[in-house]
């Protein structure tokens, strides 16, 4: 038995990476051509342009996303539920999209188009879409602190300040690290909303070398160092989650009681917490909205209605795909396969740290002796290899905190231990794989490079149709297209909160 | 309870993927980097002359379609491979990826300066990288050449997109062909110096600078230049309202033109529906929906250039560039890296 589970994990893991080694094959054959290629003088001022960016955006990111965890977890407010709510929203708008409406509304404003497109903004632009990465983990952290800690500082006569620098900063400064690498990540792996806000990463010197110089191989080996460092970067998420954990578990948590914040005092407070919210979300909707309705043609929508389809079928059967290899991935770990077993499944977690675009290629190299390419299959392979970890380590963390004597019991009263996984463990976890496949499926809905390079005949997606008409610069007809993204994802996420995934609502808090 | 959770879930995913079946025995399959309404159109008018299917896969970047055929080798699906860009199709050539014409109906239709030479791809449709200014602060002879953009006198004034799109690569292939490479290298230097800002957006976005008054002078594609004059949107015409346009290098080489157009793949398993097709884009029907619906340049000579444009005059194109973009856009692409061109 466990040599099967390790041949399973094992071969799942090596068609996870095999693109990876697809690139590097072609990247290595590039090192010894002769021909006109990105300088490294110019690389290098990509590289530092993609660090400062990353530093950039994931200080704002961390600072959006920490004050409102910290708000929302410590004090008591009048709307403090709904900035919850809206402090998760932003997961629903693709960056590039808040770019593009924003960059188009204030030009027709009259705003020069000089002055928008710069590093500052565009930091500003990945800080609000990415502060949901950050809020989530370092809500549950200042959520979880220990009550009777906090008291006892305050009856040693900490202020408020000293609190939050000995006791709550530190407590919860693994989780808030972890959200920001997790954004930073996805900063790293952007293309859309840097090219459109002309600022010049790593990326493009991934696809000036492919595109500008016909030079695929440098492009490829540029992808994988690129991929080398999102790698470092999410096995060092995972350790710092894993340690966190560790440090918590041990501990019987006494839950605080929320201070008080009067209403008028709280506005200040407030009005920040909502700025991710208002700026990625809810003005966009506005201003596509307002464009919609000025149009008022009604064919507008006839062109969305397909490719929504599209979008809704492909995301949900990946999502599908997704949360059965999650399940697969949690059961066997729970049957304690030993330390290399667990390696390999954090090594194919690695998918995610793959820019779509990079990804596309390998898979291209990968798929065509098969005739695959341009086939569903490719494309269900590859929102599998980019989105697994999110199915997986969402039904992971649900999975950990049911508790083992469940199982034991159920063994004890006669279930075999199919059994116990189908009618113990699934039932508890129905929440949670409704999560993970609507996680999936929001990430899916938003995913553009990878679909653009290998989708089939005839197959056009959400995100597709917004990325063509806004390259054929008419912006304005975006409008539909993009509506229907933001709603289907807000949809996902309102649901997901709905169901408790991200251990946010009020009812997930005192079940405990 | 495993069994409901997946049969509720795959079944969500099966209603919404029933509305994507589709079966047809006469078909075409084209690989498409062109993303515009009018191809659309075209496709469609076809389907509804010939009864054969028209289905498509549109990758806008064209290497990335070029890389797509080439990994699929004898396997792929694609007929006919329809891309933006005259380099691409000369590299499409060079990796053998066409097979030839043989259709006297393109040969009659379409000049021979917009075929291959070997008969493997034709030209469909052409589009002019032309000069928009700012009527009130700038003379069209101040303009009359390219290499006017880099004069001293423009300092602060010059708008262009980022040399990462293929259309500012191509026309410093083209440069770069007929006067060598120091002298392109000097004059994007010149350019570069001359930047109102540093280049961003589309070729519309640079027009709407001229119009917000951040820069004088723009490079631009001649569609946007017509799509906006001839655009329903009052505030389209707005923008076009003190801005005019030149054709440069009339005096020597021409304006710098390129072509969009198509070939039969090697592996083609439908190249009689491709050539059919083919020839339906080059027939005077065809060329009229390129010039009224995208606002590009006709390929045939007895079909009228988009009229807002005719209102211009009638350019001189530089054809003979045409053969040199594919061959020298790497050098070109080099030299605008180090020309600090964005």
């Amino acid at each position: 038995m466990k040599i099967f589970l390790q041949i399973f994990v094992f071969a799942l893991v090596a068609i996870f990476l095999a693109p990876v080694f697809a690139l590097l094959n072609e990247g290595v054959q590039s090192l010894v051509s002769e021909k006109a290629t990105l300088s490294s003088d110019l690389l290098s001022r990509y590289g530092l342009t993609s660090l400062l960016l990353l530093a950039g955006s994931v200080s704002g990111a961390v600072l959006f996303g920490t004050s409102a965890a910290y708000l929302c977890a410590r004090f008591d407010f009048r709307g403090r539920r709904l900035i919850q709510w809206l402090s998760i929203l932003p997961l629903g708008v693709p960056s590039y999209l808040v770019a593009y409406t924003w960059v188009d509304f204030l030009v027709d404003q009259g705003v020069p188009g000089g002055s928008l497109r710069n590093l500052p903004n565009t930091c500003f632009v990945f800080a609000v879409c990415l502060s949901p990465y950050v809020f989530l983990p370092s809500f549950s952290a200042f959520s979880a602190l220990s009550g009777s800690l906090l008291e006892s500082a305050k009856l040693l006569g900490k202020s408020q300040f000293e609190i939050f620098r000995l006791i709550e900063f530190p407590l919860a400064r693994a989780s808030m690290f972890a959200g920001g690498i997790l954004a930073g990540m996805e900063v790293l792996a952007d293309f859309g909303t840097v090219d459109f806000m002309a600022i010049d990463t790593w990326s493009k010197g991934i696809y000036r070398s492919w595109f500008g110089y016909g030079d695929r191989g440098r492009a490829s080996l540029l992808a994988v160092i690129l991929f080398l460092i999102s790698g470092t970067l999410l096995f060092w998420e995972t350790n710092v989650r894993a340690k966190n954990s560790l440090a918590r578990s041990g501990r019987s948590v006494s839950l605080h009681t929320r201070k008080k914040l009067p209403f008028i005092k709280s506005l200040p407070f407030l009005f920040f917490a909502l700025i991710p919210a208002l700026v990625s979300c809810v003005f966009p909707a506005l201003i596509l909205t307002q464009r919609v309705y000025s149009k008022s043609d009604p064919e507008q929508w006839a062109s969305v209605v397909s490719p929504a389809l599209t979008t809704l079928g492909m995301a949900s059967v990946s999502s599908v795909i997704v949360v059965v290899l999650g399940l697969a991935m949690v059961l066997i770990w729970r049957s304690n396969p030993g330390k290399f077993v667990r390696s390999l499944a954090r090594i194919g977690a690695l998918g995610y740290a793959l820019p779509g675009g990079v990804l596309g290629l390998g898979l291209l190299i990968l798929l065509a002796p098969f005739s695959l390419t341009g086939s569903v299959f490719g494309l269900l392979l590859a929102y599998c290899i980019r989105f697994a970890t999110i199915g997986t380590s969402t039904l992971e963390a649900a999975w950990l905190a049911i508790p083992r004597v469940y199982d034991e019991q159920a063994r004890l009263l006669g279930c075999t231990s199919w059994g116990v996984f189908n009618r113990v463990t699934l039932p508890l976890l129905q929440n949670s794989i409704a999560c993970a496949f609507i996680l999936t499926c929001i990430d899916i809905v938003k995913e553009l490079p990878a679909t653009m390079l290998l989708r089939p005949f005839n197959f056009e997606t959400l995100a597709i149709r917004t990325y063509n008409l806004a390259s054929d610069e008419r912006l304005s007809e975006t409008a539909p297209s993009s509506l229907a993204m933001i709603a289907l994802c807000m949809t996902g996420v309102f649901v997901a909160e709905k169901l408790g995934a991200f251990g946010v609502s009020e009812r997930s808090r005192s079940g405990k | 309870m495993l069994k409901r959770i997946i049969i509720s879930l795959l079944g969500s995913a099966v209603v919404s993927f029933a509305a994507h079946s589709e079966s047809s025995k006469k078909s075409l399959n084209i690989y498409t980097t062109r993303h515009y309404e009018a191809d659309v159109t075209l496709a469609k008018d076809f389907e509804k002359k010939t009864g054969i299917a028209v289905n498509i896969v549109q990758i806008k970047e064209p290497a990335q379609l070029l890389a797509r055929v080439l990994e699929e080798k004898n396997s792929t699906q694609a007929d006919l491979v329809i891309t933006t860009d005259v380099g691409n199709l000369w590299r499409a050539a060079e990796a053998g990826l066409f097979q030839p014409l043989a259709s006297e109906a393109i040969n009659k239709a379409v000049p021979a300066a917009l075929r291959d030479s070997n008969g493997l791809w034709t030209g469909l449709a052409m589009r002019v990288r032309l000069i928009a200014y700012n009527k009130e602060k700038v003379k069209p002879e101040q303009v009359a050449r390219l290499e006017d953009l880099a004069a001293p006198a423009l300092k602060g004034r010059v708008l262009v997109r980022s040399s990462n799109h293929v259309y500012n690569q191509s026309l410093a292939a083209t440069f770069l062909a007929a006067s060598g490479r120091d002298a392109l290298m000097t004059w994007s230097k010149g350019v570069t110096a001359n930047l109102a800002r540093k280049p961003q957006g589309g070729d519309t976005d640079q027009i709407k600078a001229i119009a917000a008054g951040e820069g004088d002078v723009a490079i631009v594609n001649s569609y946007y230049v017509a799509r906006l004059l001839d655009s329903k949107n009052s505030a389209d015409k707005e923008l076009m309202k003190n801005i005019s346009i030149v054709f440069p290098n009339q005096k020597d080489r021409g304006a710098h033109v390129n072509v969009s157009g198509g070939g039969i793949t090697r592996h083609a398993k439908n190249a009689a529906h491709a050539r059919q097709f083919l020839e339906y884009l080059v027939s005077k029907e065809g060329q009229e929906i390129f010039a009224s619906a995208s606002k590009e340049y006709p390929v045939r000579s007895d079909v009228a250039a988009p009229a807002v444009l005719k209102a211009y005059g009638e350019p001189k194109l530089d054809l003979k560039g045409l053969s040199a973009i594919g061959n020298f856009t790497p050098e070109a692409v080099k030299v605008l890296d180090e020309a600090g061109w964005r």
